[in-house]
């Protein structure tokens, strides 16, 4: 559990997770606002 | 709905794009740690593939027979299909677990597919968009720019400068030839005329301008950074003098921090020297040291 909270992501990875969610998450965003349509 | 689809599509295809890209930039930039986001990357660009398939069957009550005929009947979704069934397939084999399982060498040849997927998904979005092409032509061109750069790295050896400047050149004539041939074919207009509306900036700038100067910007680090020398031990005995951005290991090579481990190991003669530290963040490349055992 230690070894899991003491782990450290590469900067590398963490700006790849950011750009790999950022459509979804703006997706979800447009969805909420009720633009796409999406039930 | 149809919205978006069309959004996450859409940028599914561009991460996609972008995971293509980290190649030839961790080379050109000599950044090799920029790999480390390729995976994470890729697995974003099938996320989104599969909310997009998710959207469309969603759209279609989840009627899975009349999705299957619609694949099976509408070409561009035939295509799309194709290469969300070739992206599973990638980001199931992506894991730790699954490259050790198939072996360095069968792992690379398995995921050489990535380009037959990037052509498969190239033809469904031009089919989809019809006459706006900038972006599939867009894509198209960086494809084009793609594979010739593993050419020149796989064949030339060096990636100079010179060839990047050549390859932006070639790129774009690509880009060009095929938004002129596409648009001639479509409306019937003297692909001469197509081809000169790429020089009239009252049409704004066509794709294969931002190929060539895409190209122009990779071509201009070389110079400073991948081409900088750097000294290691490469086996028998030889010193590698490759540039800073070839060295990356290959398949059944060891990487630095191994290599490095290894000649600390030859420098304290003989005495034992534990690289479980080195090789604990290695896990596939101690088998093949050991020979596979």
């Amino acid at each position: 559990m230690s070894a899991l909270l003491n782990r450290r992501l590469a900067p590398e990875k963490v700006v790849a997770l950011a750009v790999a969610m950022a459509p979804a998450a703006w997706l979800v965003g447009l969805a909420c606002l009720g633009e796409l349509g999406v039930p | 709905m149809t919205e978006a689809i069309r959004i996450s599509g859409d940028w599914a295809l561009r991460l996609f794009w972008l995971v293509l890209l980290v190649s030839p930039a961790r080379r050109i930039l000599a950044a090799p740690r920029l790999i480390r986001a390729r995976r994470i990357l890729g697995l974003g660009a099938f996320g989104l593939t599969a909310l997009h398939f998710g959207l469309y069957a969603l759209d279609q009550q989840f009627d899975w027979i009349e999705v299957g005929l619609e694949v099976l009947l509408r070409t561009y979704l035939t295509f799309g299909a194709a290469a969300m069934v070739g992206l599973a397939v990638l980001a199931a084999s992506s894991s730790d677990r699954a490259v050790s399982r198939l072996g360095g060498a069968r792992w690379n040849r398995l995921h050489r597919g990535v380009y037959a997927v990037a052509a498969l998904s190239f033809v469904h979005l031009l089919l989809r968009s019809r006459t706006d092409t900038f972006e599939p032509m867009l894509m198209l061109g960086l494809l084009a720019w793609l594979m010739g750069y593993r050419l020149i790295h796989r064949f030339a050896g060096d990636v100079t400068a010179a060839r990047l400047m050549g390859l932006a050149v070639s790129a774009a004539a690509v880009t060009a030839t095929a938004e002129t041939c596409w648009h001639a074919a479509a409306t019937g207009v003297d692909a001469r005329r197509i081809l000169a509306a790429h020089f009239d900036i009252a049409y704004g700038l066509r794709p294969a301008w931002w190929v060539l100067a895409a190209g122009v910007v990779a071509a201009a680090p070389p110079a400073s950074a991948a081409n900088l020398t750097h000294e290691r031990f490469a086996g028998g005995g030889r010193i590698d003098t490759r540039p800073v951005g070839k060295l990356m290991a290959k398949p059944r090579e060891l990487p630095l921090g191994v290599m490095a481990g290894v000649l600390l190991c030859f420098r304290s003669c003989g005495r034992k020297r534990y690289l479980a530290g080195e090789m604990a963040h290695q896990p596939r490349y101690p088998v093949g040291l050991h020979g596979g055992q």
